[in-house]
């Protein structure tokens, strides 16, 4: 066999080796970083893939849902547990209960502090109820304070009795059963409403049989209705016409 | 027969031969290896620009959805009122105490001959009593009552902090039942 010199071989096989190193080149340059970017892709198709569906079926969800009984339902936890203190609201209710059981609401003592959403924001972020503290001064018979408690159970927004002190108690003439004149401490309460409201891609809040029943029974709690304010009515006119316009 | 073959061509020109054949040999295999790489590069260039444009076409479709799912809005922050409101009134309904009971145990307190000076609902439903019984039968009767009170499991603990005869007649009695 003839012996080649290497500028002989460079001469002959210029192309294959030229052809090869191309090949091999462009592997490493174009073709393997191509095939790692597809790969990519395809990760990033599945992960597509599976965002649509989510998102398809919360779309279906929310497509199925009543706009009106969820405004009604929202409303009425609002009322049960409202965003910011309402003093007003919750003496007002307070007066109404006591009226309707007979009790005469002898004075109160109620200390709502700052009515500011800010403070109470922070609080709400580590998941803590805030509530307001409210004192009454009260008479009542034995069977309307019963009733009371009973009633102060079932009221929105929810109120809890932290404690009864009786300070005088007289026997009636007709029974046994006695008069009382005390304090009732009462507190209620009040949450911020969430910071975030859901987003886009945060999955839908499901809201359970247990949570709907629970719903159910609030719908039969006294709820605050406010007081109709007397207007003024305009005095009829009688006699002529104004004669000087 | 003896077979043999003669060849006629001289050294040199064999090696030639030779060399020439494999220097088509040689030429075959690059445009084979070269028509292959051509061949796999353009696959995988169909490829990506299939994907690229799969991913695209989801991009499209994933910012459609949400579009549609922000008109809805309304809905989604209603939901996320009641389901955290919900959570936050049924942890204060099942911790709020009833004091419709203490109420009741009131009246099994308050019996006639009894007369109350001190009478407290303390949170969680216990009860704090004072006052003075007129006689040994009544003392009887509100002793009885008591104790059926804590045998039916009303309370966790009775205890009587203070026990006295009244010298114009009666018993003084200050207790607190505890849940």
């Amino acid at each position: 066999m003839k012996k080649l010199e290497a500028k002989e071989i460079l001469e002959n096989f210029l192309f294959p080796i030229l052809a090869i190193i191309s090949v091999v080149l462009l592997t490493f340059v174009l073709l393997i970083p191509k095939v790692k970017q597809i790969m990519q892709i395809k990760k990033e198709i599945a992960g597509q893939e599976e965002q649509i569906n989510k998102l398809t079926q919360k779309l279906s969800t929310l497509q199925n849902l009543s706009e009106p009984d969820l405004f009604e339902a929202s409303n009425l936890l609002l009322e049960a547990l409202p965003a910011q203190k309402d003093f007003y609201k919750v003496l007002s209710l307070t007066k109404k209960v006591f009226n309707d059981n007979n009790i005469q609401l002898l004075s109160f003592d109620f200390a709502p502090g700052k009515i500011s959403s800010d403070s109470a924001g922070a609080k709400e972020e580590s998941g803590n109820t805030n509530d307001m503290q409210l004192k009454v001064d009260f008479s009542a018979s034995y069977e309307s304070f019963s009733n009371l408690l009973q009633n102060l159970a079932k009221v929105l927004p929810l109120m809890e009795v932290n404690s009864v002190k009786f300070s005088s108690m007289n026997a009636t003439t007709s029974a046994s059963l006695l008069n009382f004149e005390g304090t009732l401490s009462m507190k209620t309460y009040f949450v911020p409403l969430p910071k975030k409201m859901g987003s886009v891609d945060s999955p839908l809040p499901v809201v359970s049989s247990k949570e709907k029943q629970l719903l159910e029974e609030l719908k039969t709690y006294q709820r605050y209705e406010p007081e109709a304010v007397a207007t003024e009515t305009t005095p009829e006119v009688v006699g002529k016409e104004n004669p000087f316009p | 027969m003896l077979n043999k073959e003669i060849n006629l061509a001289s050294g040199a020109a064999q090696q030639e031969i030779a060399f020439q054949r494999t220097k088509r040999r040689v030429k075959k295999l690059a445009i084979l290896i070269l028509f292959g790489f051509v061949l796999i590069a353009l696959v995988v260039l169909a490829g990506f620009l299939w994907f690229d444009h799969q991913l695209k076409a989801n991009e499209a479709k994933i910012s459609l959805l949400k579009n549609e799912i922000n008109k809805y809005s309304k809905i989604e922050s209603y939901l996320t009122v009641i389901s955290s409101r919900t959570e936050q009134v049924s942890s204060l309904l099942a911790k709020r105490a009833s004091y419709s009971q203490a109420i009741d145990n009131v009246k099994l307190i308050l019996i006639p001959g009894f007369a109350p000076e001190q009478l407290e609902i303390a949170p969680e439903g216990g009860l704090k009593v004072g006052g003075s019984c007129r006689d040994n039968q009544t003392l009887n009767l509100f002793y009885a009552n008591i104790k059926a009170l804590a045998d039916e499991g009303n309370y966790k603990t009775v205890s009587y902090t203070d026990v006295s005869r009244d010298p114009k007649g009666g018993y003084r009695l200050n207790l607190e039942l505890k849940k």
